[in-house]
């Protein structure tokens, strides 16, 4: 209640409101509820083999009562037959109609048989009046039978799609993967960035610290899918890369990129390097030069600088750029779809192919709740194991 | 036991910009030696020339000897205190005091060990496992000269270190620096802008003005025999009056000034016609009350009358209408009677030829030098 007075005589209402309003958006709009209708999905599933069977079933009925139309259009046309004959009148199907003309032969062998009488027509009718029956009965014993295994296939509350995902093991090892090559990613991501942030942020003059600004900024006014595409130019097996050290002779035969996943690896380092640089940049500009100086001046060699000073004052940035380009990278589409070959399937993919592909929203939600979570978990071990508490990344 | 610092015609410049002109000195080992210079007078350049971080443009910096080209400020034998001291805040005290024993690869215990004892030398025992955060800025100030003390350096630089301390701490802490630079023996490189703590601390003092260095001598020295105009209008008060020489005789000049001719001693040979201007310190001059005006006047005397009369205490400074639109300060002890000083009053100030010091103008002395 105080903040909010405090709020109130610092903004103003109209602001507070608006403020207050934004952010319940957000929390509730953005977050909670999307995660919460996941989380409701994903743990919703339906036993695939009775849905199975109530659609044979459901086929199984349709089937019977196409028959019976069927069966009373004959029974309407024998009838009308059976008038006719029976007024005097030629059968009016005897003459065999339009086919004569078609083929006169084969009418004419038909001609041979006897002709039809009122009461082979009848007991014609009668069959078909019995398979009427016959097939309503079987109808009214399927409605019974849909009716239990649609009661079956219904949606239920439990741990099925996750336990799909275990059990799974073609998509579990694109899971670990997808998770282990993150890392990678992220890993590839520190290291190229780290000596950039510092370089820009303490050792570059400042026209020649704006002019590497803008060069890094430049080509993410591309759009990432061109970007990617790019990337694809360069590593495909006829690409640049390839053909230039094809004519420069230092390879026999193209290198494979897209095989295994170090297309994708490449693409997504590039694509998130932005993420990694600038809150390291942040941090390490905030570093005070002195401080530097001063372990130089007291011995220190610049790697003991690094790692004594300017990293363990880097390290809230490090954490960010780290935790965006991990998640970023674990939850990234695009790269892997363009520059994936068919080895590299990213898990991004396996749930976008269960909600569309497969249309099935619970294992689809299910995968993707489970890449959250462990992503979540995977960043907190990781805090704690490096020291960095939710407090220090908030500075 | 410290070692010399020996600045052999240095010249340091940034583009076309030169930061500072032929500076040759030597600093003996020992000394404690303060820069003392307004700022952008080159003083911490010369500061990171001394302590490695920047190379001379032109002559050499040598330390015990040796010449210092090429060797980085991790390599010298110098340590330096920076004006915000730059310790580390995410290390503890002891750590960071440490820090240079951490980088010679001295164990975990050695180094904890020395810690304490420069923690017992600044006398701050028991804060080893503070941070550095958590201490005053007397506390902090003493921590960065412990750091700096820990590598064991021979020339330990300083600059301006106090300046972000309270006055009372300031002058403590003076005496501190005082007192470790006896006890350690060490060379100290002191840079300010605050004649005080130059004057206080110091062995010698140079004096630097737009990159060169004006005059090096004793405090006392500086304060009382400066050899140019910038000298005696930096340091301390004094009393300008601008005109031309008349005369030179026997160590003495008479130069006519706008508001009388006044005699002062000549020690930069000056000659007739000479630009000069005649320095005299507030402390020097006499106010003359009709009685002793007629029995032995001193050198020089001008009437003026009285702009303004401020008390300090102990003393009173009273400011005179004088040369060329400047106020002349006398200062007076506070053992009269004030209510006769009022505005406006006419009043005989007089002082000695002694007393007063005749320098080549500033404009003379530049292009002298040039």
């Amino acid at each position: 209640m105080q903040a909010i007075q405090d709020f109130v005589r610092r903004y103003g209402g109209v602001m507070t409101a608006y403020i207050f309003l934004g952010c319940g958006i957000w929390m509730v709009g953005m977050i909670v509820l999307p995660q919460l209708l996941m989380l409701e999905k994903s743990l919703t599933y339906s036993d695939p083999a009775a849905s199975a069977r109530a659609a044979q079933i459901q086929a199984d009925t349709d089937r019977l009562f196409v028959e019976i139309t069927r069966a009373e259009r004959s029974i309407g046309r024998l009838q009308t037959r059976i008038a006719a004959i029976e007024a005097g009148e030629a059968d009016p199907e005897a003459s065999g109609g339009g086919t004569t003309l078609l083929n006169p032969f084969a009418s004419g062998t038909q001609q041979q048989a006897e002709p039809a009488t009122p009461d082979s027509l009848r007991t014609e009718v009668a069959e078909l009046e019995a398979q009427i029956e016959n097939n309503r009965i079987v109808i009214a014993q399927n409605d019974s039978d849909l009716e239990e295994a649609r009661v079956a296939a219904a949606p239920k509350y439990g741990f099925a799609n996750y336990q799909e995902l275990v059990e799974n093991d073609l998509n579990r090892s694109i899971f670990l993967k997808t998770i282990w090559a993150s890392v990678l990613v992220t890993l590839i991501c520190l290291i190229v960035c780290y000596p950039i942030a510092f370089y820009l942020a303490k050792a570059a003059p400042g026209e020649q610290a704006a002019l590497l600004m803008l060069a890094l900024i430049v080509p993410y006014w591309i759009n990432e899918i061109l970007r990617t595409f790019a990337w694809l130019m360069l590593l495909s097996d006829g690409g640049v890369i390839n053909q230039l050290l094809l004519t420069l002779g230092l390879i026999g035969e193209p290198i494979r990129w897209r095989e295994g996943n170090g297309a994708v690896i490449i693409g997504m380092t590039y694509a998130y390097i932005l993420f990694m640089i600038f809150p390291i940049y942040n941090t390490i500009d905030t570093l005070d030069k002195n401080q530097i100086e001063a372990a130089r001046d007291l011995g220190a060699p610049w790697w003991r600088i690094h790692l004594r000073v300017v990293i363990p004052h880097a390290k809230p940035g490090i954490a960010v750029g780290c935790i965006m380009t991990f998640m970023l990278a674990a939850g990234s589409y695009a790269v892997p779809l363009i520059l994936g070959g068919t080895t590299s399937k990213w898990f991004t993919e396996v749930i976008y192919d269960a909600f569309n592909e497969g249309n099935d929203w619970g294992l689809g939600s299910a995968y993707a709740f489970m890449l959250l979570t462990t992503c979540i978990v995977f960043i907190l071990v990781m805090m704690r194991l490096f020291k960095v508490s939710l407090h220090d990344i908030a500075k | 036991m410290g070692m010399d610092v020996e600045l052999d015609r240095v010249t340091m410049r940034f583009g076309d910009f030169t930061a500072v002109r032929d500076a040759d000195l030597t600093i003996r080992s020992g000394e404690f030696f303060s820069f003392l210079g307004p700022s952008g007078c080159g003083k911490t350049t010369i500061l990171r020339m001394v302590s490695g971080f920047i190379e001379p443009s032109e002559g050499a910096v040598r330390i015990g000897g040796r010449d210092m080209a090429g060797l980085g400020p991790n390599r010298r034998p110098t340590a330096l205190i920076f004006q915000n001291l730059a310790l580390f805040p995410l290390m503890k005290v002891w750590e960071n005091i440490a820090f240079g024993l951490e980088v010679r690869g001295i164990g975990k215990a050695e180094r904890r060990k020395r810690a304490e004892q420069l923690l017992e030398l600044i006398a701050l025992p028991d804060q080893a496992d503070k941070l550095v955060t958590e201490l005053s800025g007397g506390q902090r100030q003493r921590v960065a000269i412990a750091r700096a003390l820990a590598v064991e350096p021979e020339v330990l630089l300083l600059d301006e270190p106090l300046s972000a301390l309270d006055l009372k701490l300031r002058q403590h802490m003076r005496a501190e620096l005082r007192a470790i630079q006896k006890k350690t023996g060490v060379t100290f490189i002191y840079i300010t802008h605050d004649q005080g703590e130059a004057l206080t601390m110091s062995d010698r003092v140079g004096v630097m003005s737009q990159g060169v260095i004006e005059q090096v001598g004793a405090p006392d020295q500086i304060y009382s025999e400066p050899h140019t105009a910038f000298v005696a209008t930096f340091v301390g008060e004094n009393n300008p009056f601008s005109g031309r020489v008349i005369e030179v005789a026997e160590g003495y000049a008479v130069i006519e000034t706008s508001r009388a001719r006044l005699r002062a001693r000549n020690r930069e040979n000056l000659t007739t016609g000479d630009s000069a201007t005649v320095f005299v310190r507030p402390e020097r001059c006499l106010l003359l009350d009709g009685a002793q005006a007629d029995t032995s006047l001193p050198d020089n005397t001008l009437v003026s009358e009285v702009e303004r009369v401020d008390l300090e205490g102990a003393y009173v400074n009273l400011f005179v209408r004088g040369d060329q639109g400047r106020s002349l300060i006398v200062h007076l002890t506070n053992d009269r009677d004030l209510s006769k000083l009022s505005t406006g009053q006419q009043v005989t100030i007089g002082f000695s030829a002694d007393a007063a010091v005749a320098l080549p103008s500033a404009a003379e002395a530049r292009s002298a030098a040039a």
